[in-house]
């Protein structure tokens, strides 16, 4: 449908395997410049492999990851992030014996210029208010819904065009579900594309421009919302799936 | 009274040391969960730095003996753990082995199995007095410089930029890297550190032996690993109480077991080391109650 603009990122028939067990294979998705791309599917499909495939926490067997039109694939996560990637790993991955500012800052590791990681810094705390109010406080006593809004903010410090989240609302209450999708359009309202894994398939789904739907390390289906089902709802019922838990 | 002191101030001693000892094994662990073995490779090869500039001026000597430690647990990072990162336990342990075995082999084939001088100067062997308490300058600088190594890493850790890397490497090296923390310079800092420590402690205790032996670091880092296992593997505070625990209760074991059972010091040593971690297996200070560092 945009074959006029060049994705942001653009994976081609991605393989990865852990050890002798394949968990995706041969996986194809693109992300344009200010899109919300949703993948979903049940658990072990090969959604959060193929997001730490895309971080370089995982070397892919075969395939190639461009950003930008660049091969990115085999690069190590801190190079990755350098080049304007950043993920939100499933499970938040505080680091809770260091502050709230510190966990902040260390988001900007990447970024030379002190003055402008200091704007940053203060843009996340005018965004995410409870941040501003914890800032020296050690990180493991917030929240679980306080914890994923510092692991957004983290990622955003690193001042990222693609912002990969992987399943933000998992353990959350359904208030701060709300909350955690309702940043996720507000940042792509200030021009960040965002590749969103979740396993809550219809809201995800609604939200996005287009979707992936995955299954046993394939993608199954693909396509805008519409073409999905009625309100991506569809794609829940296709997959059997809906709240599931995970450990 | 003044036995009491002179006790406290001779067990403070020994327990700087093994603290010493301690932090460089705890430093290693922490950020790579390598058991680093070599690391009395590093104590004996500083030792011998400063047995071959025996006569240049001190603080040359010193100099010389750091940089060489630094140098060689580089070295050592680059050549043999920089391929195992991400490897079992097991597979680090037994190269840090096998790199230990190999270093002592080559310090025996360079210098010989026999002692070798290695003096510190005399201003050393002179005692401070304080009325009827004695503190040999040895101890009272061993004393003082660990205090200072110590406080000074503890800013470093706390305060700059590469602190909070390296804590949050040790934390979660994963999502430290993913953060942009540069996996090879965390590492490779926390080498450089524990070869300032292997340093330090090689000139502190050719202090004492007045001499070198290809093992010269053997007994130094199986005391060190034990205090830190007993403060907690992988938390560098853990480390430094465990050092000070053991030496300090080794010390007065030393000073209050009656005469006939001292040449057993260490059996009661070890015997209280046993009891301490079947009540608690996880040591001291274990990560999950505290921070890690």
């Amino acid at each position: 449908m945009t074959e006029t603009t060049r994705p942001l990122l653009d994976v081609q028939d991605l393989t990865v395997a852990y050890g002798t067990l394949t968990a995706v294979r041969g996986v194809s998705l693109y992300v344009q410049p200010g899109e919300i791309v949703a993948v979903v599917g049940p658990n072990g499909a090969g959604k959060t492999t193929t997001l730490s495939a895309v971080a370089g926490l995982l070397r892919p067997r075969g395939g190639t990851i461009a950003f930008h039109g660049r091969s990115i694939d085999g690069e190590k996560p801190e190079d990755v992030v350098r080049r304007g990637i950043a993920l939100v790993r499933e499970g938040r991955h505080i680091l809770t014996s260091l502050t709230v500012e510190e966990n902040l800052l260390l988001g900007a590791t990447c970024r030379p210029d002190r003055e402008q990681v200091r704007r940053s810094l203060d843009e996340q705390f005018s965004r995410f208010p409870i941040l501003a109010e914890r800032r020296s406080q050690h990180a493991g006593y917030l929240s679980g819904g306080e914890q994923q809004q510092l692991a957004i903010a983290r990622a955003l410090m690193s001042s990222p065009q693609l912002l990969l989240l992987d399943e933000p609302s998992l353990g959350l209450a359904p208030r701060i579900v709300d909350g955690v999708f309702e940043t996720i359009v507000a940042l792509r309202e200030d021009g960040l594309s965002i590749l969103l894994v979740e396993q809550n398939a219809t809201r995800a789904v609604e939200m996005s421009d287009r979707a992936y739907v995955m299954g046993t390390g394939r993608v199954t289906r693909s396509g805008t919302p519409e073409a999905l089902g009625e309100g991506g709802g569809m794609a829940a019922e296709y997959l059997g799936l809906e709240p599931e838990v995970t450990p | 009274m003044t036995a009491l002191i002179q006790a406290a101030l001779d067990a403070v001693y020994l327990g700087s040391l093994f603290a010493l000892y301690a932090l460089g094994v705890a430093m290693i662990f922490g950020i790579m969960r390598l058991i680093n073995f070599a690391h009395a490779s590093l104590i004996t090869v500083g030792a011998y730095a400063m047995a071959v500039t025996a006569n240049l001026p001190l603080v040359l000597r010193i100099l010389v003996t750091v940089a060489v430690c630094v140098l060689l647990a580089l070295l050592l990072e680059f050549v043999a753990f920089r391929g195992l990162r991400g490897a079992d336990p097991a597979t680090l342990l037994v190269t840090s082995f096998a790199v230990s075995v190999l270093l002592t082999a080559l310090c025996e084939a360079t210098f010989g199995s026999l002692p070798k001088a290695s003096p510190l100067d005399d201003w050393f062997q002179l005692s401070w007095v304080f009325g009827s308490v004695y503190v040999p300058t040895l101890n009272g600088v061993t004393i003082i410089v660990t205090a200072l190594l110590l406080i000074g890493l503890s800013l470093f850790l706390a305060k700059t930029r590469w602190g909070t890397h390296m804590r949050a490497a040790a934390e979660d090296f994963t999502t430290a890297r993913m953060l942009g923390v540069r996996a090879n310079r965390v590492i490779m800092l926390a080498f450089a550190i524990s070869g300032v420590l292997a340093a330090v402690a090689a000139i502190l205790l050719v202090g004492t032996t007045g001499t070198v032996t290809p093992i010269f670091g053997l007994a130094p880092v199986l005391y060190g690993l034990i205090a830190a296992v007993v403060g907690g593997l992988s938390s560098l505070r853990g480390a430094v109480l465990g050092g000070f625990a053991l030496g300090i209760t080794s010390q007065l074991l030393q000073s209050f077991l009656p005469g006939d059972l001292r040449p057993f010091r260490d059996a009661f040593l070890f015997a209280a080391v046993f009891l301490l971690l079947v009540v608690r297996p996880q040591g001291l200070i274990s990560p999950k109650q505290g921070e890690r560092i």
